[in-house]
């Protein structure tokens, strides 16, 4: 331990110091700034994806509508998925991660927080990157009859080349070779391709990161079945992620070999196979749902026993339901598939696997309802969002059970049937399972509660608007509306319930303007939280609100699952909880203690690398892209050189700046678990 | 005993669901053969054992089991008629089969259902069932040659346009004197085959006729610029003239 103290300090490499302004911000690597930063970014890219889904409902509310050109809706939809999935919910559910984890397994940060700041940064350029697309993309059709013939006027139909067309339109699924350089020539899919491989490589960084941080720094007592559930599922999902996302990492470089250098993996004009894109997209794709829905679920896990004043029904029976899901979730990519022609027997073997899901997925709905039978349940926000999440993920649930019904699945498919199912499951589950979850953790980043009243108009307008938009698509799509369609046929009756759909996703929208103008104020005028708001059970809610930056000052010694309502509650006779009557002097003490370290506390220091590691990427990746002109090859090798230059800033700086405390510093590290 | 009870459901949902899929998937001896193959953003359908080749409508005969032996030319595509059954896909370089059976003669409306491209959303079908001695005349019909149009004509005119306007780039017409027959080969870049053009009910990816608009004025519309009506459509906008658009209107009407 001394021989970090003992490291020749050079002037060249000096640990960044701000402890306020901008560049703290940049040079954190607090989990909890990281994770703030996190939770805004991504809430920013859910109100770009949100303004796209309004652009393509206000394009379908009317049969053969004019309001977008076909290449923009095209592009949009694109963008619509792509921006959810992967700037949204994963971002989103990072924020929590990288907030609460540490808190709830009693560390004062994760393993690695220098590679915590690493993955949050190229998150950030990763993200950026991708929306420059509307910028610098280019989106044409492919070569068409029109220059076959001579110099006529081009194939692309008016207006199709405005900025909004600019961007991805082959599909979040990138169907190959549809989004192949053969069919989509412009540069829009490079950025697509190359974006998500960024995004995906931020995951894959703090996946490992969060693993490490699980599994080597709980707090003394804190036991693998001794762990919230938000741990646990955020566990699955780091093995989910750790394992899935190297396959879409290779597809997505296949990819970019094909438009870029000519190679022809998924291309059948020189005997590369589409369908192998399809295998390896939904190989990672399938996994990737259970990446989206697995944190929502582990934080209505939370919500639900504090709101019912009961414990969580079966514990146990929901984490191993949770790692079971993420196990199955690895062998039924194929349903997917099922129009693809895949022999029959691949078509049942599929089938009946992904029907297993539904075991797992229905102990975890029984055990929910379980947790709220005969609980004293207290009807706040994040219970509501809770709540709903169970209502409206069973019926994501069951309509997925109908996919697997393989022939009924040929008729769903492309249709808007599954537009309707995933939404419920990732809408109506995992969304409305973040909102919970800012809700129930919002004191927690604050000292402040949400103004309970706003917080309840909200849960009813999305609760409306989105059973308003998501459910007349079940109808919509078993009367044949397909999927990706920028106009349909008046013929078809398809337009009053496309313009219910309609009004529902802008009640959605002004759900989410009521919840901004909520954070806004509760923010600065909301009431005091004090240590406790919710009477709650974790040990995330034995520091003070906001945690200060070391979060524990005495790392807690955990004796028994909800450790922290243990302190507070006794059985009586008959089972019933019953509140300690010195709980109050404990919560005061446990805030004393918390807040006035008795010794000097050792935390990582702020660096500058992260980001500059991560800033070079983007630029190599602009740079293959335009990999045919000279400046293209010269922003490669700039992005290479400040990349790689991080990489020796990194390993060369010291581990911490001199400091002026003494040297027994560091046993405090050691030894500060002594009493809890 | 809440894990049993939801595996016994599925355990009886799997049963049907793989006698089912058996069932629907594998062609039987004696049904009749149609290749269908995608287009961006059109369905061409192939009768190999009469060598007829037709586009956007597909024609079969009612109570009798049809065999679509599906592939693409570009992108994958995917075609449903959902009355007939599910959906598969048409993937360039394979080919995929799917059963087709109509009990009843009639109309039915059908999509390209995946997503293959800027006109994917106008990529329809449209399959007429006709009862089997219709269809069987239909065959024939479709199998003979068209006359070429008498000089001094308007049909002559139209012809004249296609012959000189660059529609004989892609377009196919078998005519009786076979010498002036316009035969695309098949790896040039190819349209929908023109030789039985009035035949079909429906046109551009059975999109056109709208509802209310009879077959010359939707032609008019497109023939006028075909890719503000079909966003990114191979067929570029050939400035035909008014009259030339009529002429060429007259012509293809007269190819019943």
């Amino acid at each position: 331990m001394t021989a970090t103290v003992e490291r020749p300090q050079t002037t060249i490499f000096r640990r960044p110091s701000a402890k306020t302004g901008i560049w703290s911000w940049v040079t954190t690597v607090d989990h909890k700034r990281i994770g703030i930063m996190y939770g805004y970014a991504a809430f920013l890219f859910f109100i770009l994806g949100g303004i796209e889904a309004l652009l393509l409902r206000i394009q379908l509310a009317q049969a053969n509508s004019e309001f977008l050109t076909a290449g923009a809706y095209n592009a949009l939809f694109t963008m619509h998925g792509t921006t959810m999935i992967f700037l949204f919910v994963m971002p989103a559910s990072a924020a929590f991660m990288n907030y609460l984890l540490p808190l709830m397994i009693g560390a004062r940060d994760v393993a690695f927080p220098r590679l915590n700041a690493l993955s949050w940064w190229i998150f950030l350029f990763g993200g950026i990157f991708l929306y420059s697309t509307f910028i610098f993309g280019t989106s044409v059709p492919p070569v068409g009859a029109g220059d076959v013939v001579g110099n006529l006027a081009p194939g692309g139909g008016p207006g199709s080349f405005n900025w909004l067309a600019s961007s991805p339109d082959g599909g979040w699924f990138c169907y190959q070779p549809n989004c192949g350089p053969l069919y989509s020539p412009g540069t829009a899919m490079d950025y697509w391709a190359l974006g998500v491989q960024l995004l995906g490589l931020a995951s894959l960084v703090s996946s490992v990161n969060f693993l490490v941080t699980i599994l080597n720094m709980r707090a003394k007592g804190m036991r693998l079945l001794r762990m919230p559930v938000f741990v646990w599922m955020s566990t699955v999902v780091a093995f989910l992620l750790l394992f899935s996302l190297p396959i879409i990492a290779v597809a997505l470089f296949m990819v970019t070999f094909d438009r870029q250098f000519g190679s022809l993996f998924f291309a059948p004009v020189g005997g590369g196979d589409p369908i192998l894109w399809q295998h390896l997209f939904w190989l990672f794709g399938h996994p990737e749902v259970y990446i989206l829905i697995l944190p929502a679920m582990g934080m209505v896990s939370e919500i639900l026993p504090v709101f019912s004043r009961k414990p969580l029904f079966g514990y146990s029976a929901v984490v191993f339901a949770g790692a079971a899901i993420a196990f199955l979730g690895f062998g039924v990519w194929a349903h997917h598939m099922f129009a693809s022609g895949i022999t029959p027997v691949a078509q049942a073997a599929f089938g009946l696997a992904t029907m297993t899901v539904a075991i797992p997925t229905g102990i975890k709905i029984f055990n929910w309802i379980g947790t709220m039978w005969m609980g004293r349940i207290r009807l706040t926000t994040p219970m509501l969002f809770a709540i709903g999440f169970i209502a409206m993920f069973t019926i994501g649930g069951l309509s997925g059970v109908t996919h697997a019904v393989v022939p009924s699945d040929w008729q769903q498919t492309d249709t808007y049937y599954i537009v309707a199912h995933f939404h419920y499951v990732l809408f109506g589950g995992a969304v409305f399972g973040l909102f919970g979850g800012l809700y129930y953790w919002f004191p927690k980043l604050t000292g402040k509660v949400m103004n309970e009243r706003l917080g309840k108009l909200q849960f009813w307008l999305m609760f409306i608007g989105f059973n308003l938009t998501f459910a007349p698509m079940h109808w919509l799509g078993l009367q044949g509306m397909v999927r990706r369609t920028w106009k349909y046929s008046p013929e078809m009756g398809l337009e009053p319930w496309n313009l219910a759909v309609t009004v529902g996703a802008f009640i959605i929208a002004l759900s989410v303007a009521v919840f901004m103008v909520n954070w806004y104020t509760s923010r600065r005028r909301g009431a005091d939280s004090g240590l406790d708001p919710w009477d709650a059970r974790t040990i995330e809610w034995m520091v003070p609100n906001p945690p200060p930056e070391y979060n524990f000052a005495e790392p807690p010694v955990v004796t028994r699952l909800d450790h922290f309502w243990h302190l507070k509650y006794d059985q009586d006779d008959e089972g019933r909880a019953v509140r300690k009557p010195l709980a109050d002097q404990v919560l005061a003490q446990i805030e004393h203690d918390q807040l006035n370290p008795k010794q000097p506390i050792h935390l990582p220091n702020p660096s500058y690398f992260p980001m500059f590691m991560a800033l070079g990427l983007p630029v190599v990746f602009y740079g293959i892209i335009y990999h045919e002109s000279l400046w293209g090859k010269a922003m490669i090798l700039v992005g290479a050189i400040i990349s790689l230059a991080a990489v020796i800033g990194w390993a060369m700086e010291p581990l911490e700046e001199p400091h002026h405390e003494p040297e027994e510093d560091h046993e405090v590290m050691e030894g500060a678990s002594a009493d809890g | 005993m809440w894990t049993i009870i939801p595996a016994l459901i599925l355990a009886g949902v799997a049963v049907p669901t793989t006698a089912a899929i058996f069932e629907l998937t594998e062609c039987g001896a004696d049904a009749i053969e149609v290749e269908v193959i995608g287009h961006q953003w059109w369905f061409e359908y192939h009768y190999p054992d009469a060598d007829v080749y037709t586009a956007n409508v597909m024609v079969i005969p009612t109570d009798q089991e049809v065999c679509a032996k599906l592939t693409s030319d570009d992108v994958i595509h995917n075609f449903w008629v959902p009355q007939l059954n599910g959906k598969r896909y048409l993937i360039p370089g394979q080919t995929t089969e799917l059963r087709l059976q109509a009990d009843e003669p009639g109309e039915y409306w059908g999509h390209c259902a995946e997503f293959c491209g800027l006109s994917h959303s106008l990529m329809r079908a449209r399959v007429q069932a006709l009862e089997p001695a219709e269809y069987q005349a239909w065959l024939e019909g479709q199998q003979a040659p068209v006359t070429l149009p008498a000089e001094g004509t308007p049909e002559y005119d139209g012809y004249q346009v296609f012959l000189n306007k660059g529609c004989i780039q892609c377009h196919t017409v078998r005519f009786d004197q076979e010498e002036q027959s316009n035969i695309v080969p098949p790896e040039a870049f190819n349209g929908p085959e023109l030789t039985h053009f009035a035949s079909r009910n429906v046109f551009v990816g059975a999109t056109l006729p709208e509802e209310g608009e009879s077959r010359a004025e939707a032609l008019k519309r497109w023939l006028a610029d075909p890719p503000t009506i079909k966003p990114g459509s191979y067929m570029p906008n050939l400035a035909l003239t008014e009259q030339e658009i009529d002429d060429l209107i007259a012509w293809l009407e007269s190819n019943g």
